[in-house]
C-alpha cells in the first residue's frame, strides 16, 4: 500500500518508545491543540478532550511496543485520525441512534488512511483481548493477571500455594483458553475478514 | 485447541522445545491453516498480556498523565492570566508583609530539617523485565523487600551479569547501595541512568538526591533536586523538600 519508507515524523513514535520527555511534550504542544478543538465542537468538554489524547498516544505507544509501529505518514493527520475515531466511538456509545458531527469534508491521504486503520484494528484487537479476559472465569483471570505481573512462576506458585509445574500449566492452560474465547467471538471473526 | 497444542505452544515462546520440535512446529503452522490461526491469536495474547501488566507501561501512563495535566494546566493558566489583577494599596502593602513575614516565622518553626528517614524505601519492588534466571529475580525482590540488601545487591548482581542493560535492577540496585552506605558505587549507578532515557531517568535523580541527603550534603542535593522537571513523577516530592531545604 503507497510508499511504505518510514516518515521523519517517526520521531515522535520513537519519543514515545524512548520515554523522550521532550519529544512527548511537543506531541502535547503541537498536534493536541487540534484533538482538543475537534472534540470540544462535537459536544465534549475539556475533560473528555485530554481523556482523548492520552489514550490516542497510549494506543499508539502500546503498538510501537508491541507491534513496532513504523511511521509512513506525518504524526499530525496521523494523531488527529485516531483521537476522533475514539472520539466518534464514545459518541456513539453514548448515543446508539446516530450523531451529528459537524464536519468539513476533507480528503484524507491514502496513506494517512492505511497507517490509522492499522492502528484501529490494533486498538479493536486489544479492546477484543480485554473484554474476553474480563469474562474470563475468575481463577483463570486471577491466574494470568498475577502471572503476568509477577512474572517470576516459582513466586506465583508459592502466593498459591501450589507446585511450579502446576502453576506453570495451569497459566498455559488458561492462555489457551482465552485464545479459544478470542477466536470464537463474532468480533473476532469481523476483524479477521476486514 | 486441545491442552497439548496449548502447552507446546507456550513451551514454544517460552524458548522450551528443542531446534527440532521448534522446527516441526513452524512447519505445522504453515501447512495447517487452523494450527496457525491459533498459535497467532496464542502469541498475540501473550504479548498484549505482557505488555499491559507490565510495571513499564504502568508507569509510562502515570507519567504521561502527569506530563498531560502539567500541558493542559499550563494552557488554562495562559488563558485565564489577562483576566485577574490584584492591586495592591501601600497599606495592604504593609499588612500582606506583616502576614508573610507572620507565616514564616510559623513556618520555619513547624519545620525541621528533613532527613533522609523522611523518606523510607518503599519496600514492595516487583522486578518486571525478566530474562533467565527466574530464581535470581524472585530471591532479589524477597531480599529487598525484606530490606536483606547485602543479599538483594548479591542477586542483583547475578543478575546485571546476564543482562547489564536491565535498568530497572540496576536502580533498585542503587537504592539498596545507598541504604548500606555505599554511596559512591550507588552514584555511579544513579548517574548512568540519568544519562538514559529510561522510565527510570529522573527517579534516579531523586534517589540521588536523596543520597546526598543521607550524607548531609544538602548543597549537592539542591542541586540535583533542580534538575527534577515538572513533569516526572516525584517532582512534588522533589519541590517540597527543596522548600524544606
Amino acid at each position: 500500500m503507497g510508499d511504505n519508507s518510514t516518515h521523519p515524523d517517526q520521531k515522535y513514535v520513537d519519543a514515545l518508545l524512548n520515554n523522550n520527555h521532550k519529544g512527548i511534550a511537543e506531541i502535547y504542544t503541537l498536534f493536541a491543540p487540534k484533538v482538543i478543538g475537534y472534540v470540544k465542537k462535537n459536544s465534549g468538554d475539556d475533560a473528555r478532550a485530554q481523556d482523548i489524547v492520552q489514550e490516542g498516544i497510549l494506543t499508539i505507544y502500546d503498538q510501537a511496543k508491541t507491534k513496532g509501529l513504523q511511521l509512513t505518514c506525518p504524526f499530525d493527520a496521523y494523531f488527529f485520525l485516531i483521537c476522533k475515531r475514539k472520539w466518534l466511538n464514545v459518541l456513539k456509545k453514548s448515543s446508539p441512534e446516530g450523531v451529528t458531527i459537524n464536519e468539513e469534508i476533507t480528503s484524507i491521504d491514502a496513506q494517512i488512511q492505511f497507517q490509522a486503520d492499522e492502528t484501529s484494528m490494533f486498538d479493536a484487537q486489544s479492546t477484543l483481548f480485554n473484554e474476553m479476559l474480563a469474562s474470563m472465569g475468575e481463577k483463570c483471570r486471577e491466574l494470568i493477571k498475577l502471572t503476568f505481573t509477577i512474572k517470576s512462576m516459582e513466586m506465583v506458585a508459592e502466593k498459591l500455594g501450589v507446585s511450579y509445574a502446576y502453576a506453570r500449566k495451569k497459566k498455559s492452560l488458561c492462555v489457551g483458553k482465552l485464545t479459544e474465547m478470542v477466536r470464537g467471538s463474532r468480533q473476532y471473526q469481523i476483524l479477521k475478514n476486514l | 485447541m486441545d491442552e497439548k497444542t496449548m502447552l507446546l505452544f507456550d513451551d514454544y515462546l517460552q524458548g522450551a522445545l528443542s531446534l527440532k520440535e521448534q522446527k516441526e512446529l513452524e512447519q505445522r503452522i504453515q501447512e495447517e491453516p487452523e494450527l496457525g490461526d491459533a498459535f497467532a491469536v496464542f502469541k498475540d495474547l501473550n504479548g498484549h498480556l505482557e505488555h499491559s501488566f507490565s510495571k513499564e507501561r504502568s508507569d509510562f501512563r502515570t507519567q504521561l498523565k502527569a506530563m498531560g495535566d502539567a500541558h493542559f494546566k499550563k494552557s488554562t493558566i495562559v488563558e485565564a492570566k489577562e483576566t485577574k489583577v490584584i492591586r495592591f494599596t501601600p497599606l495592604r502593602y504593609l499588612v500582606a508583609a506583616s502576614v508573610v513575614f507572620l507565616f514564616g516565622t510559623i513556618m520555619w518553626m513547624q519545620l525541621s530539617t528533613p532527613t533522609y528517614a523522611d523518606y523510607p524505601v518503599h519496600q514492595d519492588i516487583s522486578l518486571t523485565i525478566r530474562t533467565d534466571g527466574e530464581l535470581a529475580f524472585a530471591k532479589a525482590e524477597k531480599a529487598f523487600n525484606t530490606g536483606a540488601y547485602e543479599e538483594a545487591i548479591l542477586f542483583f548482581n547475578s543478575i546485571l551479569s546476564n543482562t547489564p542493560n536491565n535498568v530497572e535492577v540496576s536502580y533498585y540496585k542503587g537504592i539498596a547501595l545507598v541504604e548500606l552506605n555505599r554511596f559512591d558505587e550507588a552514584d555511579g549507578i544513579f548517574s548512568n541512568i540519568t544519562n538514559g532515557n529510561s522510565v527510570y531517568k529522573y527517579k534516579a535523580l531523586w534517589s540521588q538526591a536523596l543520597s546526598k541527603l543521607k550524607q548531609k550534603d544538602a548543597k549537592a542535593c539542591i542541586k540535583i533536586l533542580q534538575k527534577i522537571p515538572a513533569e516526572a513523577e516525584d517532582y512534588e516530592k522533589a519541590q517540597d523538600l527543596l522548600d524544606k531545604l
